[in-house]
């Protein structure tokens, strides 16, 4: 019983060391870099969630202020056309198995996420629909580029 | 926020936020901003682009065009009142039928195991109509329509983003919680709750009856 517990303490100071070992090492390489940018991964969930996806993932692109990253959606209904589309904007695709081990500053995800990211990542809700199980009130009818400005300004600065 | 699941929330509306203040207090503050909902650029951007679509599944661009929609849940149209409004509309040659729903309708381990392909399979004799399920462009389909027959799904408020016409099933069974957006939302549409009010609904909506400007303005920006 003590030495369980003493190893499941041990497990949690190795991860606990190993986390901050990476920040550690992320934020070397940040402040090495002058043209650092913020790493967003958007976790593609559904085809309605990547409907709200796909402007701001575009809009950011255009912007340029964030590196942008996907993950996911062919296992999950997107079509594959879609998928290549994003190469065309230069947005790289990743395999959901190997997205979670990747650094990320932000991850926007439409959905609870079911792929728990090893190396953190702040979590942004992107809602899939225009009202949740349509019992809200209606949304602003303004476009993405809130979306995009909130993404730029909290993600800039490193986390 | 919610569980700890989220770190932060692009919330659709004030009143998400004034919720989501209530609920999670000072948790919740930096961590939050209303910007509305992205898929509106993508709509909006189609709006004047309807008739390709339409000639793009075989159909003539001259006639009138519906577009029925339905949620997943079984309190929606197609799981209650759905095929008998489809075979109203079988009779209607007049028009052009387009057939989609929400995603998970046509999963069957996610609607209540019907499988609803098969079922709608008589649609594929019906030359005026089509059957398209699972659909990546529902924007381009709102786009392509000149009246939409919906239910509680939230492409409705998307729909509605367009100003024309639409023919709203409202089951009883499933309430909004805001009664001011229920009163919105039936008060710019042509609400039926089983198929003896349809057809009176439809025609209203064909003829672009209840689709006021100032409704649905009301409606979207509150």
């Amino acid at each position: 019983m003590l030495l369980r517990l003493r190893n499941s303490r041990l497990a949690s100071l190795a991860k606990d060391l190993t986390r901050r070992g990476d920040d550690w090492v992320a934020g070397v390489r940040r402040a090495a870099s002058p043209a650092w940018k913020p790493r967003v991964l958007f976790q593609i969930s559904n085809p309605f969630g990547y409907d709200a996806q796909e402007p701001v993932i575009r809009a950011l692109v255009e912007r340029g202020r964030v590196e942008v990253h996907a993950a996911g959606g062919l296992e999950q209904g997107v079509s594959a056309d879609r998928i290549d589309g994003l190469a065309t904007i230069g947005v790289p695709h990743h395999a959901l198995a190997r997205a979670r081990h990747r650094r990320f500053d932000a991850i926007v995800l439409t959905d609870v996420p079911l792929v728990r990211y090893w190396r953190g990542g702040r979590r942004v809700y992107l809602h899939h629909g225009s009202s949740f199980a349509n019992r809200d009130p209606p949304m602003r009818l303004n476009s993405c580029s809130g979306a995009c400005s909130t993404i730029c300004s909290r993600f800039t600065k490193p986390s | 926020m919610q569980r700890g699941v989220f770190d932060y929330l692009l919330a659709l509306h004030e009143t998400e936020l004034i919720r989501g203040r209530a609920r999670f207090g000072e948790r919740l503050s930096g961590r939050a901003t209303v910007v509305g909902q992205p898929k509106f650029d993508t709509l909006l951007a189609l709006a004047g682009s309807s008739r390709e679509t339409v000639a793009s599944l075989g159909l003539d661009p001259a006639r009138k065009t519906v577009l029925f929609m339905s949620h997943w849940t079984p309190t929606s149209l197609m799981h209650t009142c759905g095929e008998e409004v489809l075979r109203f509309l079988e009779t209607r040659r007049d028009v052009n039928v387009l057939i989609t729903g929400h995603y998970h309708l046509w999963a069957t381990s996610r609607a209540g195991r019907l499988d609803w392909r098969g079922r709608l399979a008589w649609i594929a004799d019906a030359p005026h109509m089509r059957l398209l399920p699972a659909r990546e462009d529902l924007a381009a389909l709102m786009a392509a329509s000149d009246v939409a027959i919906t239910d509680h799904t939230s492409a409705t408020l998307e729909y509605a983003a367009l100003y024309r016409p639409m023919v709203l099933y409202r089951n009883p069974e499933h309430p909004f919680t805001e009664p001011d957006v229920e009163a919105r939302l039936r008060g710019t549409s042509n609400v039926f709750t089983g198929m003896r009010e349809f057809p009176a609904a439809f025609e209203e909506a064909m003829a672009g009856r209840r689709c006021d400007r100032a409704g649905r303005t009301k409606l979207l920006d509150c």
